[in-house]
């Protein structure tokens, strides 16, 4: 108990507690202070990186070797981890080698086509939302098309009634998001400083314990 | 199973080692010059080389050996990367144009390049001299595998193979012009100002083009022709070797530091290392023949240009003392000692010595001097070293006096880590230029082909001229196409640019001004304003500086009221007096030899901020003296000003603000808490989304079909994550109570381990931990996209009931939460990333915006701290509402005060 909680929990509200103090403290103790703790930050997170390697590779051998449904998959990734790790061994990481064309040619190939699938979720996603069913989901449809038609010139094209001297689909599409968007997005941004305000105190008197384990 | 994926290793390591071993040794790098930096008291050497661009090589290292044999690196370079490029285009060919190669050799470098067009007169001559015959350029880098075909040569020269297109050529070249041009040849244009003609080409451009395609060494033609024509080459290849010609210069100043000693006198040997590869198992690299060098402490370099003046107005002599050579940082020189002299002393050895300066003064004053008296400067080095400047005679001049800055102070610099020091001075100022501009100005088109307007360039300036008849067109015009230009369009705009020259000490916020009763304020400080649609005419412009209290600056510099004339397009610009600010540190206020030259600020700085390489250099203490000096050359001189030393402050007095908010946050927060502590019981608001999760939960019971819980892809220091994580401890407790199988997919190692250690202590809270399965909780990759692709997968492959989405997102968000609602699952949602809150609202069930994220752990718990540190949170909100509305309406009402008062406590 004293070392899984009392230990952990004095280190946080210790580290915490100087931490905030040297936000305030611009000395040349205090940057060193910070600078040091940056380092210490990255060496936990190299370390972070070989248990993520260990995990990753238990579940997929625990896969493959119990034959579990889909183990194939688990197979190519175990496959796909080595070469790449191989690939970099042997031939660097610099322009040219195996690990970059690797890289390139098949996971940044593959991340582009994962993100490319965007543009279809956001369809699906923009049919679900814009359906006219309640007064609030109409507000969000009109607002939706103006933003639309203000982002295509068809839109400055169809605004006939600017002879008139009235805002063209386009000003009322930059009006929309300078204002009522603008104001939405600032209450957010004030309420999420608050509260993140509030549970770092938490973490640090130790009001605010799960992520330790347990309550 | 074992058996197969240990036979597959192999194969594949069996594959990969060929690949990585097949690599040819570089050619040899080219072995570097030495030069010892003149005047520097032995402690610097340069090393010249050149790098051609067909070497293969990834890095220079640079290798110093004291006896010849022992090497170390001293220093790693890197080289330019090159990309290799296939070289199979048709350009490439130039075997039908019938060029030759000729290599000239030169003494101590390499050979230089002559490419000669054969002719029937020259060929066998050529051949007889050694030329080749070029087959193809290169005008990339060729791959590897090619260079290695036919051995590489090196040669000096830049050359281009050029290309002429008569499509570019014929094309009409816009160039703008004055209107007075037209005005001068009795053509009125409305035009507000330049004229945008359009000409026909150039004839020697047509000369250039109709030549035909052709190989040309740098400036055997006209260079922007060549340039625009031309691209240059790389490599000539012949049929039996490769003479690459370009290259990047390379160089290294090997000089003494902390790390690295060097002696003069002390010999010294250098070679340069070219890698190909530098891997831990491989390692390619060639060597460079070695070359050696003495660096010597030569006698001090001496100022190569000093000017003297002698003040008829108050009997003074101003010397300014400048080394212009490009190695005069190099330069030990310690001191400058004057002496003054007769005009006979042509050898400089006697006269008395009247002043002695640090050797980064740049002028010095001598008072109560003779126009006819004569000087010269004694320079000493750091080892003692002595050389003399010839003989100074004095200009007699009438020099306007250089008013110094008034109220110069020097003071620690605030807020910092103790490395600087801080000169101010006054008055703050407000400087205003404006521009009267036209509000609708429109472009128009003109075509003047059939007026047979002609342009002349020439060296005075540029000139039009009407033809009646084509024997009257000089020689060199080029006729005027089409005219474009900008006319007025009516009401005017005029745009206030204005600066403040003002130190921190002045408070000094932004800029307030009134045209005939129309206020502006530029809140953000930009410098830039505008009055819109002003009707010709004069007006009165009044400007000020408003402190950070609200209120003005009053000293008269910082009010400014002129006059505005708006009947014109013209543009006033800001008015900078012609001055420039010497600054010196010294540490003895009586001996100006210990003072050296710190840097310069302009008549339009209040402040120098003098910063100091570490801080135990800065505690000691200090004097600064201050030279104003104008265009002519008058000098005038501050008394020394300190002492001072820069501190190491312990409160960021900018920080006042966000100080007294967390004090009050956490005052509040704890009032709360304790009150919660004590019993009191607190209305809590509902959170739709929390509320929920009790349901999904129990919907995932029922399907007997497990959950899907997703911290996002931030890291352990995220507050996002670290609520997610909170979550999760309560979501995975009643998942264990439901019996209900869990899987939490990670993308940040340091997260996964915390959400097991979470999920174990959440079963075993739960008593049942037997249904724990750590597997379930584990690392998929730092990749987001194939985080979002693996998680989308186990969603569909696994069916999920519930899916969580607690945390950071970012662009997978929709992916996620779209493949979730696709298997009909039921969908809570927390970020508090603005840009991913739509996606989740449209593609989830429940969402918690922002804060609500950060609340859900407080609001799923009984314990009493947690709701009172809820209740504290909402409290807060509160007081912020109603800030927010109270600075909205002083805002609309012109009271400023109310949010400069917030600045007035920050301090900037």
């Amino acid at each position: 108990m004293f070392w899984k909680k009392k230990v952990p929990l004095l280190i946080v509200f210790i580290m915490g507690f100087v931490m905030a103090v040297q936000y305030f403290v611009p000395s040349d103790f205090s940057k060193k202070f910070y600078d040091t703790y940056i380092d210490w930050a990255i060496v936990i997170g190299i370390f972070g990186g070989v248990l993520g390697f260990f995990s990753f590779f238990r579940v997929h051998i625990h896969k493959v070797s119990k034959q579990a449904p889909n183990w194939q998959f688990s197979l190519i990734s175990i496959l796909c981890a080595l070469l790449m790790i191989i690939a970099a061994l042997l031939g660097g990481r610099g322009s040219g080698s195996l690990f970059m064309k690797l890289f390139l040619y098949t996971s940044a190939a593959i991340n582009a086509t994962v993100f490319s699938l965007l543009a279809f979720y956001i369809s699906s996603a923009a049919y679900r939302a814009f359906r006219a069913r309640s007064t609030q989901a109409l507000a969000l449809l009109l607002a939706a098309v103006i933003m639309m038609l203000g982002r295509v010139p068809i839109g400055d094209s169809i605004s006939f009634w600017t002879a008139w001297g009235w805002p063209s689909i386009n000003e009322i599409s930059q009006w929309i998001l300078n204002v009522p968007n603008l104001a939405a997005k600032r209450a957010i941004i004030l309420g999420v400083g608050l509260g993140s305000l509030l549970m770092s105190l938490k973490i640090i008197l130790g009001i605010e314990r799960t992520y330790l384990g347990s309550e | 199973m074992k058996r197969l994926t240990f036979v597959f290793l192999l194969l594949l390591i069996g594959i990969i080692i060929p690949i990585g071993a097949d690599e040819s040794n570089p050619p040899k790098p080219q072995t570097p010059q030495l030069m010892d930096i003149p005047g520097d008291g032995g402690t610097n050497v340069l090393l010249q080389w050149r790098h051609f661009e067909t070497v293969p090589g990834i890095r220079y290292d640079i290798l110093r050996s004291e006896d010849g044999v022992k090497f170390e690196v001293i220093s790693p370079l890197q080289t330019k990367t090159i990309t290799y490029e296939a070289q199979n285009q048709p350009e490439n060919d130039v075997s039908e144009l019938g060029y030759y190669i000729l290599l000239q050799p030169q003494e101590g470098d390499l050979p230089k390049a002559k490419v000669i067009k054969g002719t029937d007169a020259n060929r066998d001559s050529l051949i007889a001299a050694g030329a080749k015959k070029i087959l193809r350029v290169e005008l990339g880098v060729p791959p590897l595998s090619e260079l290695t075909k036919i051995p590489n040569k090196f040669a000096l020269g830049e050359f281009y193979r050029v290309i002429p297109d008569e499509k570019i050529a014929k094309r009409p070249e816009p160039i703008t012009v004055s209107k007075k041009l037209f005005d001068r040849i009795g053509i009125k244009t409305p035009s507000l100002g330049n004229v945008t003609i359009e000409l026909t080409p150039k004839e020697k451009e047509l000369e250039f083009v109709h030549k035909g395609k052709r190989i040309l060494a740098a400036g055997e033609d006209d260079m922007p022709l060549i340039l625009k024509y031309g691209k240059q080459i790389v490599s000539f290849v012949t049929e039996d070797a490769r003479y690459t010609v370009k290259y990047e210069s390379m160089q290294f100043l090997d000089r003494k530091s902390k790390n690295r000693d060097m002696k003069s006198g002390k010999h010294y040997v250098y070679k340069i290392r070219l890698y190909q590869k530098d891997i831990p198992i491989s390692k390619i690299y060639m060597d460079s023949d070695t070359v050696g060098i003495t660096p010597q402490d030569e006698p001090p370099v001496v100022p190569d240009k000093i000017t003297a003046f002698y003040n008829r107005k108050n009997g003074s002599a101003v010397i300014h003392i400048k080394n212009t050579s490009s190695l005069a940082s190099f330069y030990d020189n310690k001191s400058y000692t004057i002496f003054k002299t007769t005009p006979d002393d042509t050898s400089c050895s006697k006269g008395t010595q009247i002043y002695k300066i640090g050797a980064s003064a740049k002028a010095v004053i001598l008072d109560n001097v003779d126009s006819t008296d004569v000087f010269y400067i004694l320079v000493e080095d750091e080892g003692g070293q002595q050389n003399k400047t010839g003989l100074i005679n004095l200009t007699p001049a009438d020099l306007k006096d250089v008013p110094l800055p008034q109220n110069m102070r020097v003071l620690d610099y605030e807020n910092d880590r103790g490395q600087k020091i801080a000169l101010r001075w006054d008055p703050p100022t407000l400087a205003v230029g404006y521009a009267v501009e036209d509000v609708a100005k429109k472009m128009m088109q003109e075509k003047v082909d059939s007026k047979n307007i002609y342009y002349i360039p020439t060296e005075s300036g540029d000139s039009l001229f009407v033809a009646k008849d084509s024997a009257e067109i000089p020689q060199g015009a080029r006729k005027v196409l089409e005219l474009s230009y900008t006319v007025p369009g009516g009401k005017k705009v005029l745009k206030i640019s204005y600066q403040m020259w003002a130190n921190s000490d002045d408070k000094a916020l932004y800029g307030e001004f009134k045209l005939d009763g129309k206020v502006k304020i530029d809140k953000d400080n930009t410098g830039e304003l505008q009055f819109q649609n002003i009707s010709a005419g004069e007006y009165t412009l009044v400007g000020h500086i408003i402190k950070n209290n609200g209120g003005k600056l009053k000293n008269p510099e910082a009010n400014v009221e002129m006059k505005v004339d708006a009947t014109r397009i013209h543009i006033v610009p800001i008015d900078v007096p012609p001055y420039v600010y010497y600054i010196y540190r010294g540490t003895d206020p009586k001996d100006p030899s210990t003072f050296v030259y710190v840097g310069a600020a302009g008549a339009d700085s209040r402040e120098y901020i003098d910063q100091f390489n570490d801080t135990k250099t800065a505690e000691n203490t200090y004097y600064y003296i201050v030279q104003a000096v104008g265009p002519n050359g008058a000098v005038t001189q501050s008394d020394p000003l300190g002492p001072v030393a820069a501190k190491s402050n312990w409160f960021d007095t900018s920080k006042v603000v966000i100080f007294l908010s967390t004090l009050i946050f956490i005052i509040v927060a704890f009032f709360f808490i304790y009150h919660a502590k004590r019993g009191r019981k607190f209305y809590i608001r509902p959170i739709a989304g929390i509320v929920h999760i009790d349901e999904a939960l129990g919907r995932a019971t029922e399907m007997g079909k497990p959950i899907i819980y997703i911290t996002g892809l931030g890291f352990i220091d995220d507050i996002a994550t670290l609520s997610s994580i909170t979550i999760l401890g309560r979501v995975a407790r009643k998942a264990a109570e439901y019996q209900c199988k869990i899987f939490v997919p990670c993308y940040d190692p340091l997260v996964m381990i915390v959400s097991q250690e979470t999920v174990r202590n959440a079963f075993m809270d739960a008593g049942r931990p037997d249904l724990y399965n750590e597997e379930n909780i584990y690392y998929i990759a730092a990749q987001q996209f194939a985080y979002a692709a693996a998680v989308a997968g186990l969603m569909i492959r696994e069916k999920s009931a519930a899916n969580f989405f607690m945390g950071r997102f970012y662009a997978e968000s929709l992916i996620l939460a779209e493949t979730g609602a696709s298997t009909g699952a039921i969908q809570v949602a927390g970020t508090d990333d603005m840009t991913q809150l739509p996606f989740f609202i449209t593609s989830c069930d429940y969402t918690l915006i922002g804060e609500e994220l950060y609340a859900a752990s407080a609001y799923l718990s009984t314990d009493p701290m947690q709701r009172g540190s809820l209740k504290a949170q909402d409290f807060l909100k509160a007081i912020e509402m109603i800030l927010l509305v109270v600075g909205s309406l002083a805002a609309t009402a012109g009271m400023w005060w109310f949010t400069n008062a917030f600045r007035a406590l920050g301090g900037d």
